[in-house]
């Protein structure tokens, strides 16, 4: 789709040179250098990079959000034909709302919490005076949420957004940003922590409004969502533009290595059996993908077997929140209904399913954590469910986590050495052998022994996530419960940690239960997989036929809301 | 326990549950189920509490030294006729449990015994002067609330501006009330003649004492009031809100002071009680009528019945403003209304 809207043609966003940096110890630190950026109108442009590409601090400049320290210049900044850059606070304030729309990511911390949705979509009406009077406001705030495809508005309007659902909140946020009619919607990750289907609800909303001639600036760490609706992407590495183009080039033919090893990296069907990291890339060529070598999977041991695993939640209890309301039922919430899995020795298994589908509470049973209420779980032979925990802690060496996000399953005051070694002590390993241990799992994972006393605090997410690893690998588990290893990390770095697991397999021989809500990671990583939604195994199988050939209709629902990056 | 049960309440801004894990669900239509039972439980409690503070009350009685008879009379005026209208008037030649229940009758039936120093009934006593020293609490803590809105939403977050205002809550909060009392009436009352001096006769007579009991509350509260609005300028909505186009003081009022206002509400309760105290002195400085003097002259008089009285009244202010303060929260904070 090129710019279809108006006949004027002139940029809603001309940007030239924009510098930003911001203060450091020393001196100051840019964010952005030598920006150069068009918006037409009734185009979607979008921004692509990984955490500190400087692609969240340009959205925040177009809307004069940058925070008070930081320091910017540009040659030229136009904002709907006016230059801003010299722009006051209150003509800021004109514009915001009015002229730039603003959707951040993750709706519900992006909405206050005290106020009800309609009240915060009238914000923007009242504060510019878009519709005067209580009842012409409101009935505005009911068609805005209309158009955006809330069913009830009437309803919803009056809701805060603990009641609302993900994506209800994302419509909301979106119907605020749009409520002025602005010349220009600012997009922040617009579908960041969102389910697949809903992100895929909200996509197709972006992309109807983009019909209705909205200027769309999208911002995203992720490829795919971006090549579902924009027509130019610009790549961001390091504070530059690295590439830009037309949507299908860039991401068909890309001209940059780094966007190619950003395509590269993104797990999917087409990546299976080869590592998602390209160290052997040259500039030029067309990245070749090097091939996994893993040992098929041993049917004859098994390492791991539940059958008809049953929770049920008081209402009360720990269930994962989104349900509760859901399937609150007589205050109990069936969270586990009769799942049955077996993991054999060198097996990857993954689980697929949304939130609330009861997926962490299988992996929490599978971990020893809750008890099943009916049912039973078995490692490597030895009853592990029904027993005392003076019987399964002998076992529990067997069966180790890798947590999402790593730096809070981590003591704070430890050092790595000192985490690494937590898993060690259980086994009463000590002494020299114990710090021989740990110096080898950290090799393992990639991390010299220069990070013994380093603090977790001072590790990127990708080293922290390695220290969980070696943590996991240290006492030769049997099998390792990765619980969505990789959801918080950029996708270069979910490359390398995925790569990572995959030749610590093929070394180790270990097994690893995978759960994720990613389906193209899950379909990279694993052998088989079970899709989960409600608490109940609805399809199970080999990766390529659940996922090329689903049977139920809840999988197709799933991988058709992919988004796919074409090619 | 109502008190102590507000203590939990204010969870102010804690993200409700992992982000991943947040979202299709369908939500409750409606909005405020589950309310009703909350505000059941909240009144239930306060009922027990003000039983439990009944009871107190009548066991003090009965462990007063010497009988209950001697600690209802004061040596002044023990008379054999006083003595045995007490013992008819409370029943006291019945055996215990009878006693507790006509107690608990007669208190439910308003009837708080007679005061021995001014010969009426205890309601009548306390009733008479109440007026005044509600009007008093009401427009002292009026005054500590408002200056402390204007005083953090103003400097919240502007570092310079709230480490001064900081420094000047401090020096508030440690000037006893009598004190500011004494100079405030000496600066206005005795050299300006803004004020009157003494008494309780319109809104100029209330103005000083208003702000003397006020004052020292001020501090407190707006301590309170902007660390609860710097750390709701942190929250990522606050960016949403500013992104709509709306001034930095459209987003205090409307967003920050509400967030803020959580634990202060809960605060407040809590004040309440320091706040009889301050009320007792500043009446006595300012000479104005109200429960304060009578209190003091029937505490130097061993006036049982109407000490009693002003303990049991106490407790139900206590009760009440702590209840209110319960609703107050969940007024404010929607997910309060759907947490057990």
């Amino acid at each position: 789709m090129t710019s279809t809207a108006s006949g004027h043609d002139a940029p809603v966003v001309s940007v030239r040179n924009l510098r930003i940096a911001f203060p450091g110890t020393d001196g100051p630190v840019p964010a952005v250098h030598g920006l150069d950026l068009d918006v037409e109108p009734g185009t979607c442009v979008a921004i692509v990079g990984e955490s500190g590409s400087g692609k969240t601090v340009t959205a925040r400049a177009l809307a004069g959000l940058l925070p008070a320290t930081a320091a910017w210049s540009a040659d030229r900044f136009d904002v709907a034909g006016q230059d801003v850059r010299s722009a006051g606070e209150r003509t800021w304030r004109r514009l915001r709302g009015r002229t730039v729309g603003f959707v951040l990511q993750d709706a519900l911390v992006s909405l206050d919490p005290l106020r009800p949705l309609g009240a915060e979509i009238g914000e923007t009406l009242r504060t510019h005076r878009i519709v005067r009077g209580r009842g012409a406001v409101r009935e505005r705030v009911h068609e805005l949420l209309a158009s955006v495809g809330v069913p009830q508005p009437e309803v919803r309007a009056r809701q805060y957004p603990h009641q609302l659902s993900g994506g209800l909140r994302q419509r909301g946020l979106i119907a605020a940003g749009l409520a002025g009619s602005p010349a220009l919607l600012v997009a922040d990750e617009p579908t960041t922590a969102l389910d697949v289907t809903v992100q895929a609800q909200i996509l197709d909303l972006l992309a109807l409004e983009k019909t209705r001639g909205v200027t769309i600036l999208l911002i995203s760490h992720d490829l795919a969502v971006v090549a579902r609706i924009a027509d130019r992407v610009l790549v961001m590495r390091h504070g530059e533009v690295v590439e830009q183009g037309a949507a299908q080039d860039v991401l068909r033919r890309p001209a940059h290595a780094y966007t190619r090893e950003l395509l590269h990296a993104v797990p999917s069907a087409a990546s299976r059996g080869f590592r998602l990291g390209s160290e052997a890339t040259s500039s030029t060529s067309v990245t070749a993908r090097v091939p996994l070598v893993r040992p098929a999977p041993d049917r004859s041991a098994v390492v791991l077997s539940a059958d008809h695993l049953h929770k049920t939640f008081r209402s009360h209890g720990r269930a994962p929140r989104a349900r509760q309301d859901a399937e609150r039922r007589h205050g109990e919430i069936v969270a586990v209904d009769d799942v049955s899995l077996q993991v054999v020795r060198g097996e990857t298994v993954g689980i697929v399913g949304e939130s609330g589908s009861g997926k962490t509470t299988v992996a929490r049973i599978v971990l020893g954590l809750v008890e099943p209420d009916a049912g039973t779980v078995t490692v490597n032979g030895q009853p592990w469910t029904g027993v005392p925990e003076s019987r399964r802690r002998r076992l529990r060496k067997d069966v180790q986590l890798i947590a999402q996000d790593p730096l809070s399953s981590f003591d704070p005051r430890y050092t790595v050495g000192r985490i690494v070694a937590e898993s060690l002590d259980a086994v009463g390993v000590r002494g020299d052998e114990r710090r021989r241990r740990v110096l080898e799992v950290l090799d393992r994972v990639q991390l010299g022994a220069s990070y013994v006393g380093r603090h977790p605090r001072t590790l990127s997410g990708g080293q922290r996530q390695r220290v969980s690893i070696a943590r996991a690998l240290a006492p030769h588990p049997a099998l390792l419960v990765a619980d969505e290893p990789v959801s918080a990390l950029d996708v270069s770095v979910q490359a390398g940690i995925l790569d990572l697991l995959a030749e610590l397999q093929t070394e180790t021989g270990t097994s690893v239960l995978f759960i994720s809500h990613d389906l193209g990671v899950v379909h990279h990583v694993a052998d088989r997989v079970l899709v989960m939604t409600g608490g109940r195994v609805v399809e199970q199988g080999g990766v390529d036929d659940v996922f090329h050939r689903p049977t139920h209709e809840y999988t197709r629902t799933l991988v058709g809301a992919l988004p796919a990056l074409g090619a | 326990m109502t008190a102590l049960d507000t203590q939990a309440a204010p969870t102010v801004d804690a993200p409700l549950a992992p982000t991943v894990d947040a979202a299709p669900s369908r939500a409750r239509v409606g909005g405020r189920t589950g309310t009703p039972g909350v505000v059941g439980r909240r009144l239930l409690g306060t009922v027990l509490v003000l039983w439990a503070s009944v009871t107190v009350a009548f066991v003090a009685l009965q462990l007063a030294p010497g009988s209950a008879v001697d600690a209802l009379v004061p040596p002044t005026v023990r008379t054999p006729e006083a003595l045995a209208a007490v013992t008819a008037e409370w029943g006291l030649d019945r055996p215990l449990v009878q006693q507790y229940g006509d107690y608990v009758v007669r208190l439910l039936h308003g009837d708080l015994g007679t005061s021995y120093q001014l010969h009426r009934p205890v309601i009548d006593v306390i009733g008479s002067q109440m007026g005044p020293t509600v009007q008093l609490a009401t427009a002292g803590l009026g005054v500590a609330v408002l200056l402390a809105v204007i005083l953090a939403v103003s400097t919240a977050g502007r570092p310079w501006a709230s480490r001064i205002a900081g420094g000047a809550e401090l020096a508030i909060v440690s000037i006893p009330e009598f004190w500011l009392g004494i100079v405030l009436l000496f600066v206005f009352s005795f050299s300006l003649g803004w004020f009157p001096v003494a008494g309780a006769g319109g809104v100029s007579s209330l103005v000083l004492p208003a702000v003397a009991l006020g004052l020292g509350l001020v501090g407190l509260i707006s301590q309170v009031l902007r660390e609860g609005v710097e750390r709701s300028l942190e929250q990522p909505y606050t960016l949403s809100v500013r992104a709509r186009g709306v001034s930095e003081t459209g987003l205090r009022l409307r967003h920050s002071l509400r967030h803020a206002s959580l634990p202060v509400v809960t605060l407040l309760g809590w004040l309440v009680g320091g706040l009889l105290g301050g009320v007792i002195i500043v009446e006595q400085v300012f000479g104005r009528p109200g429960i304060g003097v009578v209190a003091l002259q029937a505490a130097q008089a061993r006036d049982l019945p109407v000490v009693l009285g002003i303990a049991l009244l106490s407790a139900l202010v206590y009760v009440t403003v702590n209840t209110a303060v319960d609703l107050l929260a969940l007024l404010i904070d929607p997910r309060l209304r759907s947490r057990s």
